[in-house]
């Protein structure tokens, strides 16, 4: 079985000799056609955070020289012939993607609130931000229905107010036109997070309008991660 | 990681498209670089095909469907009304 890294147009430069993949295993390319694959031998692994992190360390390599098309982790192969049937087979979309995303990276910015809110009705409270108190358990058939109820109002509410915060953040790119996705919640603690897809030669002005949002939402803390690959635009 | 005393917190490089230091091997350890990292790599990117179930000593805990599905193994035998690989009905 073969791992899959990413998909890359044929000629661009490939994987360095010593360059390292899941397991420790020797990245090495496959072209078919106008495209390539970056794969190494060993496959259907189970995901571990030392294995995505080896798995993101060659699609960074490849991300360094030209832009490629991210595979999720655990893409695998049965041997180069299914490999190559894989990009004859969707060679359209592959190229169609490629032209999408260009020579352009992802960037992200997540969003959290500063303060340590648990208020009832807060983003908090409603596991969009710190964790919420446990409520009491309810005794009867009602109560548990009216509990649920409240907590989908609770959980709507906070949804509400988690979109109009994205809303804002993206508003400050917004001079930037960059393509955007955005995810609500996402994590423990996140009020949620932006990803854009940004040309090489803006990444430092997308830094600094990032940087711009600490000063108009001082109850809200940034982070901004990246580049990387296009994982949320193909 | 703190930006210059802002508090504002950054977990990534500086950048510049001539930069060698934007395209550092470095991840990050902290928290939210992990976020995105796995948020990223098991839920996003071109989906190939395959399937992968997540096994603690032994016992598959979370079945990953590389349509973007990332569910209980029991719900999914549940909703895909078909063997997992594995199963012993499967062989």
């Amino acid at each position: 079985m073969l791992h899959g890294y990413c998909i890359r147009q044929a000629g661009e430069p490939p994987p360095a000799s010593d360059l390292r993949g899941v397991d420790g295993a020797a990245v090495r390319l496959i072209e078919f056609g106008l495209l390539g694959i970056w794969l190494s031998e060993g496959a259907a692994k189970s995901p571990s955070i030392p294995r995505l992190r080896q798995h993101e360390t060659v699609v960074r390599a490849a991300l360094r020289t030209a832009t490629p098309l991210p595979l999720q982790f655990g893409s695998s192969f049965q041997d180069e012939v299914a490999a190559e049937r894989v990009l004859s087979e969707r060679s359209d979309e592959f190229r169609d993607k490629m032209a999408r995303v260009g020579q352009r990276v992802e960037m992200s910015i997540q969003v959290k609130r500063a303060e340590l809110d648990g208020a009832p009705g807060s983003l908090a409270a409603a596991g969009h931000g710190a964790p919420a108190s446990r409520p009491p358990q309810p005794t009867t058939g009602r109560a548990y229905l009216e509990s649920r109820r409240e907590a989908l109002e609770r959980e709507e509410a906070a949804r509400g107010e988690a979109e109009t915060i994205l809303d804002d953040v993206e508003a400050a790119f917004a001079e930037m036109e960059l393509p955007a996705v955005r995810v609500v919640g996402g994590a423990p603690g996140l009020v949620g997070s932006l990803a854009h897809l940004v040309h090489r030669q803006q990444v430092r002005q997308y830094r600094e309008y990032a940087n711009s949002l600490d000063s108009t939402r001082p109850e809200l803390r940034f982070a901004v991660t990246g580049p990387w690959a296009p994982y949320s635009f193909v | 990681m703190t930006d210059g005393g802002t508090g504002r917190e950054d977990w990534s490089v500086d950048l510049a498209p001539d930069d060698a230091e934007i395209w550092s091997d470095d991840i990050g350890d902290d928290a939210h670089s992990l976020v995105d990292l796995v948020n990223r790599l098991l839920d996003k990117g071109v989906v190939i095909t395959g399937d992968v179930t997540i096994s603690v000593a032994g016992v598959d805990l979370v079945y990953l469907g590389l349509s973007a599905v990332l569910t209980s193994v029991t719900t999914a035998r549940r909703h895909l009304r078909r063997p997992l690989p594995g199963d012993a009905d499967d062989r």
